[in-house]
């Protein structure tokens, strides 16, 4: 896209001031940057190119060349932020996208800041677009109706994608390909700025004669790494073929996925909830044909306004019946907003593991209702349902942990992610002759007011919410003390747990309680007391 | 001979006839199916032979929707419930929905309940929970399902009722101290309250606890007042401990007492003798 950034800007003053939307291509626009004390040009549209501006020209030449100049300030990152969801816009032709590195910068030889690229792996997508040349077609007109002038060069390498998108292709014909094999030819005629170098070595190759990609083929290799550095040949190598250069795409590309395109725009919840049906039920046979059950599914609608709508859903075991998706993103849709349309769904399953038809089996077994109570199917998916309506935190299970220090005897594990094994090595059952513990325990230890007969004794009576409790009977102590290999990080040392001497109380209405003296008793500080349980 | 299967043109008074005649099997035949010689109808027993004979499936049915409120005590005598329901499962698990997060698993232990076999739900709200209720009663998989809420209206509590007598998975309603209002339709009530240990002496070793359980009410009593032990169905309400340090599977009640509602014919001589 060789004007990204002046686009996008004009983009924007076209949404805001409706006077803009006549002539909004006309008006020459600029943004400007301020370089070494002085303001100078980052990028300008067509227009003012045409008017006589380019990047790198100091603010006042371009004003005196045209004083009626739309100036901005340049907004980098604000480009890279919409290039980037340009790029996530784009998965609704392939999956595997990317933000071209090199952005901005000047180092491009492209002008500088106002370019942006994409990566876009293509391979195994052309076909349902109609072959390669439609789907480049398809993609330039796509970000022309978007606002968004571009270039589209396809190829076996990215090198040689990057040099074609930039200079093989004209403003009437926006896309370039080079069928498979013919690289080198086809490479030769362009110039060697295609290379992806930096201005410097451009420069100098230039002031050396050697002009075209095809110049540089010709050469013979150690001298020219000698002159001109190794990167030339890298480059030139990784246009050619002769070396592999791996891209890395924004996100990983899902092991499964299925794509459905609409030839009118949709918006309602139930044509979505239709088209999901499709999607699942193509998305399922893929994965039984691999073996292979869902743990993590994403639907991604594609609006008409270049923006995207996800949904997710997570399963506690691999699962590929579509019925029992399908439920699970049931309340999801609804909330979905659909906006002016949605041109294309996409269903990717971003987790996959392995199911075997046994396992398949279990399934079958789990929807038959008459089958016995108890089973394990039938509790992943009922768990399912609730982690994805309460949320995947809120449905758990309790996991022993080796403390003694109470609030910290157990941990809330997500029933949705497996059980680790052997993540702890101990197991529910009490140490013998350990006292009961509560069945309620606060989760912080409510501050009471005490009083006690013997300084370091049980109390007698305790107030807690503005009610006195008189103790009918009381045990303990029992003595717990803090972990010293946790007890020393504290970062202030009223965080360091102390010796807490527990106590059973019960008062005279029969209600039971678990109170702490939080530390051993010193004469010279008053004893501070804890409620921190209730007994059944 | 069925009047229904015969009538060629059913008339008015046929069809009203029939009609009644179907209410009066279904009256009468509900009755029966839900007696505890029904083999459709599961009942635990709740470690007492007192309480399970003031019910008329004689234990603790394996269906329906079943409240109790009270304090602590409610939740220790739900524990109780659920570690012998799960144990007549097979060991299914157990859902346990609530808004806060202060039940303690290490607790359950002296229950005879294994928190490996506890799902927690948390909802926020009260709609949230009794989602997760019906879904959980719905699913077939669980032992029990048992949420703690502080409200249940009447059109929730009905259906939660009639998903759980379907399924056959029984749903308790935990419901804290505060709440008056009763619920909707419920198989049966319970009111469990902590009471002091009176009278025995301070320094008792083991730490039991001590309950008051409540009856409240009890759907098909009727046909109980009609079987042998009538005496006991007035008894409605007891004192029973439980014995919390001995970690015992079974997690025994043991009653004390019936506190009020005595039986209305004291075994001879007993007053006299007390």
């Amino acid at each position: 896209m060789p004007v990204f950034a002046t686009d996008r800007l004009s983009r924007l003053l076209a949404r805001t001031s409706p006077a803009r939307q006549q002539n909004n291509a006309a008006v020459p626009l600029v943004t400007v940057t301020s370089v070494q004390g002085g303001l100078r040009i980052a990028a300008a549209n067509p227009a003012a190119q045409n008017a006589g501006v380019f990047p790198g020209q100091p603010l006042a030449d371009a004003r005196a060349l045209y004083p009626a100049l739309d100036v901005h300030p340049s907004t980098p990152g604000e480009d890279l932020k919409a290039l980037d969801a340009l790029a996530e816009a784009c998965t609704r032709f392939t999956p595997w996208t990317a933000v071209d590195s090199i952005w901005g910068g000047g180092q491009s030889g492209m002008g500088g800041g106002q370019s942006g690229g994409l990566w876009l792996d293509v391979t195994g997508c052309a076909h349902l677009f109609g072959g390669e040349q439609a789907l480049l077609d398809r993609l330039v007109s796509w970000l022309k109706d978007h606002g968004y002038e571009a270039r589209a060069g396809l190829a076996d390498t990215p090198g040689a994608a990057w040099a074609l998108a930039r200079f093989a292709t004209r403003a009437g014909t926006p896309t370039a390909s080079i069928p498979a094999g013919t690289a080198h030819d086809r490479l030769s005629a362009l110039p060697v700025a295609g290379l992806r170098l930096d201005s410097a070595t451009v420069e100098k190759l230039d002031r050396l004669g050697l002009r075209t990609i095809g110049d540089l083929i010709s050469l013979p290799r150690g001298p020219l790494a000698r002159r001109c550095g190794a990167n030339v040949l890298k480059r030139l190598d990784q246009a050619l073929g002769r070396q592999r250069e791996p891209v890395s795409p924004r996100r990983p590309p899902p092991p499964h996925h299925a794509r459905l395109m609409f030839a009118e725009p949709v918006g309602r919840t139930e044509d979505i909830a239709a088209g999901l049906d499709r999607l699942l039920d193509q998305l399922c046979a893929g994965l039984e044909a691999a073996n292979q059950g869902v743990r993590q599914l994403e639907l991604t609608l594609f609006r008409v306004d270049n923006s995207v709508e996800r949904a997710r859903i997570g399963t506690s075991r691999p699962v590929r019946d579509p019925a029992h998706l399908a439920y699970l993103f049931r309340d999801k849709i609804a909330e979905l907003d659909p906006g002016f349309g949605i041109e294309v769904m996409m269903l990717a399953a971003r987790r996959v593991d392995p199911l075997t038809a046994s396992q398949m089996t279990a399934w079958q077994a789990g929807l038959d209702r008459q089958s016995q109570s108890g089973d394990a199917a039938s509790t992943a998916r009922l768990i399912d349902k609730l982690s994805g309506r309460l949320g995947a935190r809120n449905v758990t299970r309790p996991e022993p942990v080796s403390s003694h220090i109470p609030e910290r005897a157990s941990r809330a594990r997500p029933a949705l992610g497996e059980a680790k094994e052997n993540a702890s090595n101990c197991d529910w059952s009490p140490p013998p002759r350990r006292p009961a513990r509560p069945v309620q325990l606060l989760p912080q230890p409510a501050p009471i007011e005490v009083m006690a007969p013997v300084p370091d004794g049980p109390p007698v009576m305790f107030r807690w919410r503005r009610r006195q409790h008189h103790i009918a009977r009381a045990e303990g102590p029992e003595r717990i003390a803090p972990e010293w290999w946790h007890g020393t990080r504290g970062p202030k040392p009223q965080n360091v747990p102390r010796v807490r001497d527990y106590y059973r109380l019960e008062d005279n209405d029969g209600q039971r309680y678990w109170v702490f003296r939080d530390g051993l008793y010193r004469p010279d500080r008053p004893p501070v007391w804890y409620l921190h349980g209730f007994f059944a | 001979m069925s009047r229904a299967s015969v009538a060629p043109f059913p008339t008015t008074a046929n069809v009203l006839d029939d009609l009644r005649a179907r209410i009066r099997t279904l009256e009468s035949g509900q009755e029966n199916s839900l007696a505890a010689n029904d083999s459709r109808v599961h009942a635990v027993s709740l470690g007492a032979s007192e309480l399970d004979n003031a019910l008329p499936w004689h234990g603790f049915p394996t269906h329906g929707l079943h409240e109790i409120s009270g304090d602590t005590a409610a939740t220790g005598f739900v524990l109780s419930l659920l570690a012998r329901l799960s144990h007549a499962a097979a060991g299914a698990p157990v859902l346990w929905c609530q808004s806060g997060r202060d039940l303690y698993p290490p607790g359950l232990n002296a229950f005879g309940i294994d928190p490996n076999r506890l799902i927690l739900a948390h909802g926020r709200t009260d709609t949230d929970i009794l989602w997760a209720l019906e879904e959980g009663v719905r699913s077939m998989a669980l032992a029990a399902v048992v949420g703690r809420l502080v409200k249940v209206a009447p059109i929730a509590a009905r259906r939660l009722q009639l998903a759980a007598e379907e399924s056959g998975v029984p749903c308790l309603i935990l419901r804290p101290k505060e709440a008056h209002a009763p619920a909707g339709t419920v198989l049966t009530r319970w009111r469990v309250t902590s009471v002091p240990a009176a009278k025995e002496k301070e320094a008792e070793t083991p730490w039991k606890a001590h309950w008051q359980v409540e009856l409240q009410r009890c759907r098909l009593s009727s046909q109980l007042a009609a079987t042998a032990n009538a005496t006991s169905i007035d008894s409605r309400s007891w004192k029973v401990t439980r014995n919390m340090d001995s970690n015992n599977e079974t997690g025994d009640l043991t009653v004390v007492a019936g506190l009020r509602d005595r039986p209305a014919e004291p075994p001879a001589g007993q007053d006299i003798a007390g």
